[in-house]
């Protein structure tokens, strides 16, 4: 390797990208040309003090904490630490039954359970009634379908919002053949696996 | 698995990242609370989706892969993008620069004379694109390989990238140091 060889590649050389065959040609370059050994030697020192620089910045010790509560939170986000207690309390229990009623379930019925909802899904999904409806009633099947389109998505377009819900897997279903496909066969498989 | 043990796996396998994670939303968002918020909601999106993680690859690269996509989907709107050409020059800029004003060959601790705060912010002014490759290779050691799985596009999508960010990099920390006293003015100029 001479000194223009190793300009063209001196990046990938320096990232430890080059292949073993020639890393070994480069190396043996740079030790015996003054010149390119003392841009490397320099080049090297320049990283160092970039990686140290970068990296000085560990975490607030708050926000690992904050993790993990949050985390918890997600694993028990509907049975709470303090629902017990105020199920202990029959008219705390009442009022918060009427509560999710109004603020939660009601929304989340009209959403993908409203009139219409499984004729929606008979003709998107191309299935028979009793299917479609068991789609969408069973949430491992909404759950592993959302997933699936999630990750297509990801794939597809990476500044796409990601944030996909019941009714946005529905209508990337309605447009992927492969996804719809592949969103039946997992439906079927868990009837199967039902019966 | 139950969600207790599913937890548990995850924070054993996740935590170890949580520096790494927040220095990059840090590199990405430029704001200590942004950059907060965007490593709780990546964790939070890794947890819901890590049944669908493939035990034995990358967790690393797959983790930084959600915190990117979750950075574009914020923040990318709100940032403004750069004219790249009118920063972009030769390889070893800072080197043959140096060399050529002082008349011989730079010495690395001239280097040392800039502090880590300059240098970051030098890497925040560099385009989002630019900026994530040439962190995820300098700061965190990743391959391009890995890089290229991150960021969704080609190797060599990610090596000119990187390439061309250094090059930026340099030009702009020359021209800070010739600010700041750091480096000789050549003989000449103004």
């Amino acid at each position: 390797m001479n000194c223009d060889e190793l300009k063209a590649v001196v990046y990938d050389y320096l990232d430890g990208e080059l292949p073993a065959e020639k890393m070994s040609g480069a190396d043996a370059h740079v030790a015996s040309c003054a010149s390119c050994e003392n841009k490397i030697s320099f080049e090297k020192s320049y990283r160092l003090l970039l990686r140290k620089s970068l990296t000085a910045q560990e975490a607030p010790s708050a926000l690992k904490a904050k993790v993990r509560v949050r985390l918890a939170a997600e694993e028990r986000h509907f049975f709470p630490e303090f629902l017990p207690r105020i199920f202990a309390r029959p008219s705390l229990s009442f009022a918060l039954a009427l509560c999710l009623s109004i603020l939660v379930v009601l929304p989340i019925f009209q959403s993908h359970k409203q009139p219409g909802a499984l004729p929606h899904i008979i003709r998107i999904m191309n299935l028979p009634k009793k299917e479609a409806a068991h789609f969408l009633e069973c949430k491992d099947c909404q759950d592993k379908i959302i997933n699936m389109v999630l990750h297509h998505e990801e794939e597809e377009d990476p500044s796409h919002v990601h944030l996909v819900s019941f009714d946005d897997a529905l209508r990337h279903l309605e447009k992927c053949e492969p996804c719809r496909r592949r969103a039946v066969e997992m439906i079927r498989a868990h009837i199967r696996m039902q019966t | 698995m139950t969600d207790k043990h599913k937890r548990e796996k995850f924070e054993q396998t996740a935590m170890p990242h949580l520096d790494a994670l927040y220095s990059m939303a840090l590199h990405l968002t430029e704001k200590k609370e942004d950059a907060e918020d965007l490593v709780q909601e990546t964790y939070l999106r890794a947890y819901r989706f890590f049944d669908s993680f493939s035990q034995g690859t990358n967790f690393r690269a797959w983790i930084f892969k959600i915190l990117k996509n979750n950075f574009i989907n914020r923040y990318r709107q709100s940032v403004k993008e750069k004219d790249v050409e009118s920063y972009d020059t030769e390889d070893f800029y800072l080197y043959n620069t140096l060399k050529e004003s002082e008349d011989k060959n730079p010495e690395a601790a001239v280097l040392r004379k800039f502090e880590s705060g300059e240098i970051r912010q030098a890497v925040a002014e560099l385009p989002p694109e630019y900026k994530e490759a040439l962190v995820l290779c300098d700061m965190e050691g990743l391959s391009y390989e890995e890089i290229s799985h991150i960021l969704n596009c080609p190797v060599g999508t990610v090596r000119s990238r990187i390439h061309r960010g250094r090059r930026m990099l340099q030009k702009q920390l020359y021209e800070l140091g010739m600010q700041k006293g750091y480096f000789k003015k050549r003989e000449g100029s103004s």
